[in-house]
């Protein structure tokens, strides 16, 4: 499984405001998902700071197949 | 016969004058072959309208020329609306237009409206078609010329709102003969990639025949049976293709349709996650209070006082429900007296004392049960008869039936 993604993280760390919110576990639990909140937030807010964008082109060999290669941007910018 | 000896000047000013009063010059429509288009620093568009037999210098001013939706190109052929008049300092007779639409441009607008008209008919435009976009689109397609300035301004767009984006592009042409087939095979490609969430179709701004590859059936069908959401994005706010209408969502611009593709940027995530921290740290400070609480509820209760005061406050609890009970009891045992005698009082009327008083006799067998049947009883057999104040031992001498 690879590093999740962003989405991932932020699904996961709604999940845990919601629970944290319930307060249905015990005080041990929900400290120790809180932590793992502020981690995820954490780790969220460097994922927004060192995101790039990540442009591919789908490209169509003669022969029928296909395949992604990273964008190029033209030269004469 | 006296000749007059015109100068230059003069002549040029006789011709402006004689063209300028001859009102089916002033407002005339010219249809010719452009050439030697050029729109120099000044912005004023200068070229020459010319067919098989002649040719027309023609001007346009900047001021209307940027009211132009028709970009000119050399060798098309395009209709000049405006006046004819001569221009002194050239020396030569111009056409100053005011407007300039490309010939055939009235065929196209027909056959739009045809073709909106009838796949509105088939309800491929209708409300209802429209899939709702993702909340957090982060797998973009974009389908576009890859060397235009739609790309390009969609790319800034991603990566100023949301470079998280993972965004590919599936080139095509986006103008000419195999533009349409082509951005078709891209729409259907999309199935083929890892799962995209979102497609962006955008193009550059031109004219109605630039655009004329988003107007195409081929196209307008395929943008709705794309298996994932469409934006469109096709040239500037006024142009409207029919690709447009069949998008779940029309942008005005490229870059609109990037932005309506990133609704959550940067810094509104950021807040988000800010938000996600601070409601977190708020539950868990109340939970926490909670739990304190608790801790000082069970505390208190272990104090040996505390469990004096628990019992005390436990018994007189009891004495009080013991009072209540009692006195409910009561009551009821007195309404209980007070019907039993009504109705003993009921029964005594109702029953066979009064009867009895009147005269009347109880005839009972042995075993007590009451005589009401002649048949029941044999003769010699001993019976009760109860009166008023006494009874009677019988014995059944002879019996018969009333007829």
């Amino acid at each position: 499984m690879s590093e999740p993604t962003f989405e991932q993280k932020l699904t996961e760390l709604e999940e845990i405001v919601r629970q944290v919110e319930m307060g249905d576990l015990p005080l041990e639990s929900l400290v120790r998902l809180f932590e793992r909140g502020q981690q995820l937030a954490s780790e969220c807010e460097q994922m927004l700071a060192d995101a790039e964008l990540q442009l591919r082109v789908l490209e169509n060999a003669p022969d029928g197949s296909q395949r992604l290669t990273p964008y190029m941007p033209p030269e004469n910018e | 016969m006296e000749y007059r000896r015109w100068s230059v000047h003069e002549l040029a000013q006789y011709l402006r004058s004689s063209l300028e009063a001859d009102y089916r010059l002033q407002d005339i429509e010219i249809e010719g072959e452009i050439s030697n288009f050029r729109i120099p620093a000044s912005g004023h568009a200068y070229f020459t309208l010319k067919d098989a037999g002649a040719q027309l210098a023609c001007v346009i001013w900047a001021s209307d020329m940027a009211t132009q939706r028709y970009r000119p190109r050399e060798g098309d052929r395009a209709i000049v609306r405006g006046a004819v008049s001569y221009y002194e300092k050239g020396g030569q007779l111009q056409l100053y237009g005011r407007s300039i639409q490309a010939a055939g441009q009235g065929d196209l607008y027909v056959r739009f409206e045809q073709l909106k008209q009838h796949l509105s008919t088939e309800g491929l435009f209708s409300p209802e078609r429209k899939r709702p976009l993702p909340a957090l689109p982060t797998r973009l397609a974009i389908v576009t010329s890859p060397g235009g300035a739609a790309l390009r301004d969609v790319i800034s767009t991603l990566q100023r709102r949301f470079p998280l984006m993972d965004a590919i592009l599936i080139p095509t042409l986006v103008q000419g003969e195999a533009a349409p087939t082509q951005i078709v095979m891209a729409l259907a490609q999309v199935a083929t990639l890892p799962d995209r969430d979102l497609l962006l179709l955008v193009r550059g701004g031109g004219s109605l025949e630039d655009l004329w590859a988003f107007n195409d059936e081929r196209v307008v069908r395929a943008v709705a049976a794309c298996p994932v959401p469409v934006i469109s994005g096709v040239g500037h706010e006024i142009d409207f293709t029919l690709a447009d209408f069949a998008a779940d969502l029309r942008a005005p611009t490229p870059t609109a349709a990037a932005e309506y593709a990133t609704p959550q940027p940067l810094g509104v995530m950021q807040d988000q996650i800010d938000q996600k921290r601070a409601r977190m740290s708020v539950a868990l400070q109340w939970q926490i209070g909670k739990a304190q609480a608790r801790l000082n509820r069970v505390r208190l209760q272990l104090r040996p006082q505390a469990l004096r005061n628990d019992i005390n406050r436990e018994r007189q609890t009891l004495d009080m429900l013991r009072d209540r009970l009692q006195l409910a009891l009561a009551r009821d045992l007195g309404q209980g007296r007070k019907r039993l005698a009504s109705l003993r009082r009921a029964l005594i009327n109702a029953g066979p004392e009064a009867t009895l008083a009147r005269g009347f006799a109880l005839l009972q067998r042995a075993d007590g049960t009451p005589v009401s049947d002649v048949e029941a009883i044999q003769t010699g057999e001993m019976l009760t008869a109860r009166l008023h104040r006494g009874s009677l031992r019988l014995r059944v001498e002879e019996r018969w039936q009333d007829e």
